[in-house]
């Protein structure tokens, strides 16, 4: 298959849509000989090889979106995990508000659309060779490559947390799996009266009310089954992060005198045989201790040299998700430098995959892409087992700044959490898995 | 006369030749139009579901709907008329002609099965029928 380059990405060229089809005329279609060789039928799209790593909610809905909207690609999906565990959602399986397997996904769907599936470690990817290098030894080719490799967690400055055993005493729990219920099995063990104690890291992290969410969901369960227990929030953010008023709302109301926050809270370690989060002018004790750490792009995208800012993010070129550092390869979700305002969310990664298809379906057709893109945000937190409220917001592209800004007078918070948006919230979630791998 | 006979034919091969460049242009900015469609009909299916089809009863399906409805409702939330939860937050996002597309998109999709994602041994989750 030849290589196809961006070089005539700004000259018109016949394009994918049948729709587009219908207008193309002979001078164009000669002019364009060369490109058809490279193309199925027009409504087949493009042919050419596209690698995406990372099967989460950036890399699943890139990979599947790709192959929907241009079937002739060839689209593999490399991923470490045998089945798809949602974050959204698992603070309520703290709670008990809600089971894992209501959370977990298979990717057969996607394999029976036609994308290939392969379960491995990617060590790298070069891009001199637009191969990508697995942990087996395997290389893949590619024309164009995606990474979508979420967050590692940075425990640099925690030493506490770093063995092992410290991490199974003190589970994360902010990837959604093993870790989510072994905090579980810890709440649940708990005597009442007992105290949560959760320390949460300087923004950007994935997911900015989510650790707020975590703490309602968790006094929900303690007022339910422990009401003398205590929920502490030390936070080094100066104040909450996300929907503050929804929060403090919960935390003055249902859970009054149950929730401690404390802002400004400056972490130095963590002492797990102690039970101590080690603050750096305070020590607190607590029952069961969860320090969600700082956070940085996946360990991949480090290796293949895509970190860019504060040797964390990844910038990208907002009209294509496209790597600033290295051509050819896009980046998704989290692990991208955000544009301001823009959060580290599920939301936010399904609209990166979108933009991200639809401009490399657009750029190995070799067609201009689309120059004025926009993507939403919604995102969704319980306060209880029921009751949700929601942060929206609306994002355009700037030209003259290239990045994204909120579209001014869009968005906003709900002006309360109720059980409709309760009921939307587990809409939301049920279609955003489905747009992944569905 | 070979002065007419020639200048006929030029003549109408300029029309000819402006004719298909109108419908080139024409026809590249309904493309782009299609293009740009479906990039802002994206940023809805998160919660719409892919393809305008709900999993769920909400939020609502948007596939086969009526354009005008469609297009109407928009605005409505756009003009803070229409009470919502967070339909008014999204719609003060877009312009009144991105709405136009985005609700033209929708209405020529048909409506049908939506797709959920799988459980963790493959079988359905129960996609709803339309």
């Amino acid at each position: 298959m030849s290589t196809l380059t961006r070089d005539g990405a700004t000259t018109r060229r016949p394009a994918a849509d049948t729709s587009r089809r219908a207008f193309i005329h002979g001078g164009a279609s000669l002019a364009a000989a060369s490109v058809f060789s490279t193309h199925a039928g027009a409504a087949e799209g493009p042919r050419a090889r596209v690698v995406v790593v990372g099967g989460g909610f950036g890399g699943a809905t890139a990979a599947r979106h790709l192959k929907r909207w241009a079937p002739a690609l060839d689209v593999t999906l490399i991923e470490r995990d045998a089945t798809f565990i949602s974050c959204p959602l698992s603070n309520l399986v703290l709670a008990g508000n809600a089971q894992i397997a209501d959370l977990t996904f298979g990717y057969q769907s996607l394999e029976r659309l036609g994308i290939r599936v392969i379960r491995g470690e990617v060590m790298a990817i070069d891009a001199s060779t637009r191969t990508v290098r697995l942990a087996s030894g395997d290389r893949l080719a590619y024309d164009r490559a995606i990474v979508s490799p979420g967050v590692e967690f940075d425990l640099a400055g925690i030493p506490g947390l770093q063995a092992p055993a410290a991490r199974a005493a003190m589970p994360v729990a902010w990837k959604a799996g093993p870790e989510t219920l072994r905090l579980r099995q810890h709440l649940e063990a708990m005597p009442d009266g007992g105290a949560f104690v959760m320390h949460i890291p300087q923004a950007p992290y994935r997911c900015p009310p989510g650790p707020y969410e975590r703490a309602c969901q968790i006094a929900d369960y303690f007022k339910r089954e422990k009401p003398r227990s205590k929920v502490i929030v030390l936070d080094a953010n100066p104040d909450v992060v996300s929907k503050k008023a929804l929060f403090m709302a919960a935390w003055n109301g249902p859970y009054k005198g149950m929730v401690e926050y404390r802002p400004n809270c400056e972490l130095a370690d963590v002492d797990g045989p102690a039970k101590t989060v080690k603050l750096v002018f305070d020590d607190v004790p607590g029952d069961v201790i969860n320090v969600i750490p700082p956070q940085r792009a996946g360990a991949v995208a480090d290796r293949s040299g895509l970190v860019t800012a504060n040797r964390r993010w990844c910038g990208i070129d907002w009209l294509t998700m496209e790597s600033v550092a290295v051509k050819g390869v896009h980046v998704l979700g989290d692990a991208t430098l955000s544009a301001s305002i823009m959060p580290k969310s599920a939301t936010m990664a399904n609209q990166h995959a979108k933009l991200a298809a639809a401009a490399i379906i657009d750029l190995l057709a070799e067609r201009p892409v689309e120059p004025d893109p926009t993507l939403i945000n919604t995102c969704y937190s319980f306060v209880d087992g029921v009751r949700a409220g929601h942060v929206a917001s609306v994002h355009a592209y700037e030209a003259a700044e290239r990045t994204m800004s909120v579209v001014k007078g869009s968005g906003g918070l709900s002006r309360e959490a109720n059980a409709t948006e309760g009921a939307h919230a587990w809409g939301w979630a049920r279609n955003i898995w489905g747009e992944a791998l569905g | 006369m070979t002065v007419i006979s020639h200048r006929i034919p030029r003549h109408s091969r300029r029309v000819g030749l402006l004719l298909v460049a109108i419908c080139f242009v024409a026809g590249q900015a309904a493309a782009d139009d299609v293009s740009r469609a479906r990039g802002l009909a994206a940023n809805c299916t998160t919660c719409h579901g892919s393809d305008g089809r709900s999993v769920g009863e909400v939020p609502p399906s948007l596939a086969g709907r009526d354009r005008a409805e469609l297009l109407q409702t928009l605005l409505d939330y756009r003009a803070g008329q229409r009470a919502s939860m967070i339909m008014e937050q999204h719609a003060r996002g877009y312009s009144e002609a991105q709405l136009a597309l985005i609700a033209g998109w929708f209405s020529r999709l048909p409506a049908g099965v939506a797709l959920a994602a799988p459980r963790a041994d493959g079988s359905s989750t129960g996609a709803r029928q339309p």
